[in-house]
């Protein structure tokens, strides 16, 4: 018999903030390693650079990540880094998307 | 999202994010330079014990340990500003030097005793099994286990020729390992 409770969508579990292909990949980067540079994650995820600062822009006002800024051998250098929030963010969103791919192949 | 293309949507998108994981982990991955350095060190450190020579052992440590992690900070500098990409460094780096502090105050306080030659042993094993779980890696676990393990049963049974056998072991073992990471870094490094 089941039960009066609807079973709960994983879609309901996808975060706005990080259920986007490029804010994924910034966050997946950054669970692995504990920093990346600005260049790093371009030629990665292959974007230009508008786009990832846009994207990092929506990722560091939600908390997501921090930006830090400084020189090396006198050329700039932008370090980025997954926060805690991140980090957990990104496992949970990568569950939500296990979910439901499992979801549509059972 | 209940069509088939909205679920081969979801699988592009988690494979690209893997993908991109499994890249950057294997770039940071690199552990190579010292292990074959160290591994290098104990083999001729091996040979030194075998021929009797003690204090010359002594002294290759002595020098080859601050130089080992000297030049294995310096690699990882150089690195990190080449691909962009770096874990935290302290953990490492408090491992080796407490591998190195640890080596050097067993050896000194055993004066020759069991506690010089069990106590670098079990120092560089348990070393091993930190830098194994901070690198996930199975394989410099066991290197680490069988080095403490190794190092606290033979020498309890015979102390003879054991301490260069177990130093030996060691030492190829970390040659291999190292060796092995080295041409995984080369392929993943590859355009």
């Amino acid at each position: 018999m089941k039960s009066g409770k609807p079973e709960r969508h994983p879609t309901a579990d996808l975060d706005e903030t990080a259920h986007q292909r490029v804010r994924l990949g910034i966050l997946g980067i950054l669970s692995e390693a504990d920093r990346a540079t600005f260049s790093y994650l371009r030629e990665a995820l292959q974007v230009t650079d508008g786009n990832l600062s846009a994207h990092m822009s929506v990722l560091s006002n939600a908390g997501l990540i921090a930006v830090d800024k400084g020189y090396v051998e006198n050329r700039p250098r932008t370090w980025v880094r997954a926060t805690a929030k991140g980090r957990a963010t990104f496992r949970a969103e990568m569950d939500a998307l296990r979910r439901l791919i499992a979801r549509h192949d059972s | 999202m209940n069509s088939p293309q909205d679920a081969n949507l979801l699988r592009e998108v988690e494979g690209t994010v893997e993908e991109a994981r499994r890249r950057a982990r294997l770039l940071i991955s690199d552990y190579w330079l010292p292990n074959v350095f160290f591994g290098a060190t104990a083999l001729v450190a091996a040979a030194l014990l075998e021929k009797g020579l003690v204090l010359a052992m002594v002294v290759l440590w002595t020098v080859a340990g601050p130089i080992g992690m000297l030049l294995t900070g310096l690699y990882y500098v150089r690195k990190e500003r080449a691909i962009g990409v770096a874990r935290t460094p302290w953990p490492y780096a408090l491992t080796g030097i407490g591998i190195f502090v640890g080596c050097m105050a067993t050896g000194f306080l055993g004066r020759g005793q069991l506690l010089s030659y069990v106590g670098p042993l079990v120092v560089i094993g348990l070393g091993y099994l930190v830098f194994a779980w901070l690198e996930r890696k199975l394989g410099i676990a066991v290197v680490g286990a069988l080095t403490a393990l190794l190092g606290v049963s033979l020498l309890l049974v015979s102390r003879g020729h054991a301490y260069s056998l177990v130093l030996a072991f060691f030492g190829a073992a970390a040659l291999v390992v190292g060796v092995w990471n080295g041409f995984q870094i080369r392929r993943v490094a590859r355009p």
